[in-house]
């Protein structure tokens, strides 16, 4: 080979490694940049992620705070629902404190006839101890509460003389219950052997 | 013991089917429930075995409702309604014992409110007394 093709080749070489060089150079300076960027999307993650917490812990109070505001909304409209005039309850109060049906009178004593529930006389009084004692001439008073929840055996018959409540008899008879009340054992009621209750006959509607 | 009976129950017919009557009817029957020894009287002739009685029970609980409480002259009657819902209690009303301590329990109740008010006015009086003979002994001590 001659000196001119040598030289040819060592200045081709020569150019090859310069390039080489310079993109040495640029990949450098792109790797600075690339780790700059990295770091920046680091804080930026660690931002976010800060961000996040914070979310969180809002959401949770928020919701905290939406639940008891709901309970609050929901025990208003329990209120609002179940809300009575101030004057009927002071007046159903004055009602049953007045006939001493829920507070003893205060010079209740132990041999006192008075209690808080009707007693036997004021039974006798009241509707039940008429329906056993009414001279009806009905024929056909079969009384029947509405038909609803499985009560259409309940029958109150009417009363002639011959509907004396049998042993066999499947169906509820209130007016006999009183009846029966009447001629049982008196022992079985006894502290309300002879009332001196001073009110009238209980239950009625005032 | 003679008693005057209201006007309307001196007619010879009721009309059970009357609805006002019905509804007095049903009134005084629920209120009849807060008498224990009624009750045992009805366990013991076997009513509270009767499905139709049992059911007619749970239908009285309409009573609960505002519109129909403020009739009832004995609401306790409802707490013992409520019991009589449970089997057990049923039961056991059988029992005389059983009629007995409930009726012990409601006197004692029916007398509470009645004894606190006694007592808190005797602690008033005592811590009038109280004032009063410090104040005296307050003036004698002036008064030297």
């Amino acid at each position: 080979m001659d000196i001119g093709q040598l030289t040819d080749l060592l200045l081709q070489k020569n150019k090859k490694l310069s390039d080489l060089t310079d993109v040495a150079r640029k990949q450098q300076q792109l790797e600075v940049k690339i780790k700059a960027t990295r770091a920046e999307i680091a804080t930026k993650d660690m931002e976010i992620k800060c961000l996040q917490k914070h979310l969180k812990a809002a959401e949770q109070l928020l919701g905290t705070a939406l639940h008891q505001a709901k309970d609050k909304l929901s025990s208003f409209d329990r209120a609002n629902k179940g809300s009575v005039m101030s004057e009927d309850i002071i007046k159903y109060a004055h009602k049953i404190s007045a006939s001493c049906s829920t507070a003893a009178p205060l010079n209740w004593t132990p041999g006192d006839q008075r209690r808080p529930y009707p007693q036997d006389i004021e039974m006798k009084c009241g509707w039940l101890g008429q329906l056993n004692n009414s001279e009806t001439n009905v024929k056909d008073q079969i009384l029947k509460p509405p038909a609803q929840l499985g009560t259409d055996g309940i029958q109150i018959p009417s009363f002639s003389s011959n509907s004396q409540w049998q042993k066999g008899n499947q169906s509820m008879d209130l007016a006999t219950l009183t009846e029966k009340r009447n001629m049982e054992d008196v022992d079985v009621m006894s502290s309300d052997s002879s009332s001196s209750d001073s009110s009238d006959s209980s239950g009625v509607n005032d | 013991m003679t008693q005057q009976l209201p006007p309307m129950l001196t007619q010879k017919t009721i009309n059970l089917n009357d609805e006002s009557v019905r509804f007095q009817v049903e009134l005084e029957f629920v209120q009849c429930l807060a008498n224990p020894n009624y009750l045992n009287f009805i366990a013991q002739r076997g009513y509270f075995k009767e499905t139709t009685f049992i059911n007619y029970l749970k239908y009285l609980l309409y009573w609960k409702e505002a519109t129909y409480v403020k009739y009832l002259r004995y609401p306790q009657c409802l707490h013992t309604l409520e019991l009589l819902q449970h089997a057990e209690f049923r039961n056991e009303l059988v029992n005389a014992p059983c009629a007995k301590f409930i009726e012990d329990q409601m006197l004692l109740h029916w007398q509470f409110y009645t004894r606190k008010r006694v007592r808190v006015q005797q602690s008033m009086m005592e811590t009038a007394r109280q004032q009063n003979t410090q104040d005296n002994a307050r003036s004698v001590v002036g008064k030297t």
